[in-house]
């Protein structure tokens, strides 16, 4: 009866892919936590902007993780039954690459506590859509649209 | 150490506001009787409220108009939906309420794209997609919530409105 673009199935991804990758995410964002000031945290951290980014700017199909779960997860599992729009998840590698980048910036020009706190928000949201299925920028995104449209 | 500090710290509130948050999720909640906004609606007439025959503007409930929908109101309830395009929960809030309009009779559900009516998110205060209202037949709202209704809430507020007595 109703019809909406946004239920193309063209555009649509198997629900179980983002909920993968914010996974993998939320166990780097924390390693990165964890080693802020190291060697490693900054490598942690320059990976997972890079990843977002590929994911924001290039499309899901790009994201790393997204290419770990169809190469070696999808495979595994029972067919989809479940699909998502993917203009949400994409939306939330966005928020995810403003954090992380922010973060990465912080790290290069020696202040780690701005970098801290950026990646907490970061993991506060990957963990969210990780363990609750909740993506915190979509949720967002018409407050964002609130403030901007007059 | 600071690092872990914070990671737990994260995890913990995370934890605590995703808990929440799937509490409240699909919940209708009762908006018409708020008591409190009797007086304020009714202004400086205040007196007169005792006199008045109980009607819904009392109960300082919020009306919607149809023209502003586009639509006429269904003669039970209808279902305003607020969708927007990252929102991964309008799709199955969209097919739920469009079945449950297309079984009931006298239910109507309408969806509107938040991006095209900022006007009507201001107004009624949308904050998050989707936001669901349910309104009696004359256009008042009884419900709102936000996320996949459940369906027991709609089924039940459905059977309020179709039979108000009970």
């Amino acid at each position: 009866m109703t019809t909406n673009a946004l239920c193309d199935p063209q555009t649509e991804v198997d629900v179980r892919g983002p909920r993968f990758g914010a996974t993998i995410t939320t166990i780097v964002l924390a390693l990165a936590l964890v080693t802020v000031g190291s060697t490693l945290g900054l490598v942690l951290v320059a990976w997972q902007t890079v990843a977002f980014a590929l994911g924001a700017f290039v499309g899901l199909k790009a994201q790393p993780y997204g290419v770990l779960f169809r190469a070696v997860i999808q495979p595994r599992l029972a067919p989809p039954s479940s699909f998502e729009a993917a203009a949400p998840p994409r939306f939330a590698q966005l928020v995810g690459f403003l954090f992380a980048a922010v973060a990465l910036v912080s790290l290069l020009f020696g202040v780690p506590a701005l970098a801290t706190i950026a990646l907490a928000f970061a993991l506060a949201a990957a963990f969210l859509n990780a363990a609750f299925g909740f993506c915190l920028g979509c949720q967002m995104y018409l407050l964002g649209r609130r403030l901007v449209v007059r | 150490m600071t690092g872990l500090i914070v990671v737990l710290v994260v995890l913990v509130v995370a934890t605590v506001f995703g808990l929440w948050q799937r509490r409240n999720d699909g919940r209708m909640k009762d908006v018409a009787s708020r008591p409190t906004d009797a007086p304020t609606s009714v202004g400086e007439d205040a007196p007169r409220a005792d006199v008045h025959v109980a009607t819904r503007a009392e109960h300082g409930g919020e009306h919607m108009r149809a023209a502003d929908l586009g639509v006429e109101f269904g003669t039970v309830a209808t279902f305003v939906q607020f969708s927007g395009p990252m929102c991964a929960q309008c799709g199955p809030t969209r097919r739920l309420l469009g079945d449950i309009a297309e079984q009931y009779e006298g239910v109507v559900h309408v969806d509107i794209d938040s991006e095209q009516r900022m006007d009507l998110v201001r107004a009624y205060g949308v904050m998050r997609t989707p936001t669901v209202l349910i309104l009696d037949q004359s256009g008042m709202i009884v419900k709102r919530g936000v996320g996949v209704p459940r369906t027991v809430d709609l089924v039940a507020t459905l059977g309020d409105l179709a039979d108000p007595g009970n």
